[in-house]
């Protein structure tokens, strides 16, 4: 696939990033055998084994946070003014066109190559523009180098000829990541939605891996009296024909969250910490007031009736799950 | 240097170009229609005519050189479809307007059947729909606009099949018959392409020309809402454009009706 017009004049970033696609990729790619308009990659690499801090402040396991989905993995930096808003705006658009059921099964995962100033609170801004459900990604300069060596795109190169205004020069192509975690298909700068849109549901599709995570509905908590502790309440479903183990919670800004069970003995009650908390194929599991809960510790600060916790519930099979948790006022 | 403007793909800048090919163009565009549309000798060209020449020249340069000409040749397809409409629609029949009549007659005189020909309702309307459809298709101007020809070629065949479009509206020569309802419906059937080009700009569901989708962001709107104003700009002003044409013909027909009606009771009360 051919971008529509050679683009011929580019800015510093843009025409790094044509080089480093086209003339020393690491990854090697050719046409596409399959009927897909993006290149194939001629020898698949996995997604990246790297834990990144998400624009919560969260980590994020690339390889395990993402299991079982299409993944769409760019880097790139906010400040870019041609490719980046370009991919990411095209993404957004098709996503938002496609059946959710589709849409739903895909990661658009954006890593930063310009941690200095791709701050989380900017990354999670400029990516709100385009999709809030964008992961933005970033790490230190070494976790970045070490991505990208190993999605096989050739590191970032930081121009600063241009004083504080610099471009950085980057990789333009996304790699789409098929469910079984193997970066199959790779797609330069000149993709356009059709492609996209030709393409996506084909690569959902393309290659089963392990099944969605459950879900997690009807969330809430109770604003907190002080920072130390906050219980949080909610239900899981899990899919039909896919048993799956709570493993883990991540909670933003907070130093650690763990599922509590009340257990009432000799007639007093007291709390028993649960390590693993199991999902049933096609069934539920309710965590209420008075019985199984999560209870997040040591916040960084007071959260206040009406604000939202982001937690990050991983499974033992399959991706990592995000929920935003309101807070209520007690009695409330 | 850039000598016309191109799609290039780079991030937008205020900061002015030089189109020295634009310069040249609109030039010689001037001397040309200096030298075929005034009269030089005494009585010089009427009043109002000249300032709608001079109008029509300044709109042209408008038109192709910066930042109008750039931003219609890679960034937004809105200022295309706008650039459009100028070349299209309202800089030629301000220059045909702005000739001194004393051309026209000349003109007739020696240019003859050919003109006739040429300027036939019934070759100037298919002509015009036929290069303004051409014009307008992905494949062309995604290709056109990537290069300094293809876009000076889009851009002076809309300057073109204009003059062409409005030559039987506008130019007195060759005189036809058919009158003002004639026109009305010349002018109905020549904005058929482009209303129908606007409503598929402004229905479509996704982008459709890849110039402009890929084009580096320039001031947050979306592909999508670009093409979609580009759509209303050509459905609204195009029609607007026409519609005054039509109202023009119109009032000046009833007029002359009526003129030659109070004529008419006039020699009969004699």
């Amino acid at each position: 696939m051919a971008p529509p017009f050679p683009l011929r004049q580019r800015t510093f970033g843009a025409a790094l990033a044509g080089a480093l696609v086209l003339g020393c990729s690491e990854a090697r790619s050719a046409r596409a055998p399959d009927g897909y308009r993006g290149a194939a990659v001629v020898d698949p690499r996995p997604l990246p084994a790297v834990v990144l801090r998400d624009v919560h402040g969260m980590s994020f396991d690339l390889r395990r946070d993402t299991r079982g989905y299409l993944t769409l993995l760019f880097f790139g930096y906010t400040h870019c003014p041609d490719v980046c808003p370009v991919h990411m705006a095209n993404l957004a658009a098709v996503l938002g066109r496609l059946p959710a059921e589709t849409a739903h099964r895909v990661r658009v995962v954006f890593v930063t190559t310009d941690p200095e100033r791709d701050t989380p609170a900017r990354l999670r801004q400029w990516l709100g523009e385009f999709d809030p459900g964008f992961i933005g990604l970033t790490g230190t300069a070494e976790a970045l180098r070490q991505v990208q060596a190993a999605a096989g795109v050739p590191p970032a190169v930081k121009d600063t000829t241009g004083g504080a205004d610099y471009a950085v020069g980057h990789g333009a192509q996304v790699i789409a990541y098929t469910p079984d975690g193997l970066g199959r298909v790779m797609y330069p700068f000149g993709t356009r939605q059709s492609d996209w849109e030709h393409d996506l549901p084909r690569l959902v599709r393309a290659v089963p891996g392990p099944p969605q995570p459950p879900t997690a509905e009807q969330a809430y908590g109770f604003a907190p009296p002080s920072r130390d502790a906050m219980a949080v309440y909610f239900t899981l479903r899990g899919r039909a024909g896919a048993p799956d183990t709570l493993v883990g919670v991540e909670a933003a800004g907070a130093e650690t969250a763990a599922l509590h069970r009340q257990v009432a003995e000799g007639g007093r009650v007291r709390m028993e910490r649960v390590a693993r908390l199991a999902v049933p194929a096609g069934g539920a599991v309710v965590l209420e007031p008075g019985g199984m809960h999560l209870m997040v510790e040591s916040l960084a600060a007071r959260p206040a009736a009406g604000d939202t916790v982001r937690l990050r519930l991983r499974f033992a099979r399959s991706a990592s799950v995000d929920l935003a948790v309101p807070l209520r006022r007690y009695g409330g | 240097v850039k000598w016309w403007c191109s799609a290039t793909g780079a991030a937008w800048t205020w900061e002015w170009q030089p189109y020295p090919g634009v310069w040249l163009f609109v030039a010689a565009l001037a001397a040309l229609y200096v030298r075929l549309a005034w009269e030089t000798a005494p009585p010089r060209t009427e009043g109002w005519r000249r300032p709608l020449g001079v109008l029509g020249l300044a709109l042209t340069w408008a038109t192709l050189d910066w930042p109008i000409g750039p931003l219609g040749a890679g960034y937004f397809a809105s200022v295309h479809a706008a650039q459009f409409l100028l070349l299209a629609f309202v800089v030629p029949p301000l220059l045909l307007l702005g000739v001194d009549p004393r051309r026209w007659s000349r003109l007739a005189g020696r240019a003859g059947p050919a003109l006739r020909l040429l300027t036939h309702p019934l070759v100037a309307a298919p002509v015009f729909n036929l290069v303004v459809l051409a014009t307008h298709l992905p494949s062309v101007v995604d290709r056109a606009m990537a290069t300094q020809l293809g876009a000076f070629a889009i851009d002076t065949a809309w300057l073109g099949v204009g003059l062409w479009f409005w030559w039987p509206i506008v130019a007195p020569v060759p005189a036809r018959r058919g009158g003002a309802p004639a026109r009305i419906g010349y002018l109905f059937v020549g904005s058929l392409i482009h209303t129908a080009l606007g409503m598929w700009l402004l229905l479509s569901s996704r982008p459709v020309y890849g110039v402009y989708e890929l084009a580096p962001p320039v001031g947050g709107r979306s592909a999508m809402a670009d093409q979609a104003f580009a759509g209303g700009l050509m459905e609204l002003v195009g029609f607007l454009i026409i519609l005054s044409a039509i109202a023009v013909l119109f009032f000046s027909w009833a007029r002359e009706e009526e003129d030659s009606m109070t004529a008419r009771r006039v020699a009969r009360s004699q």
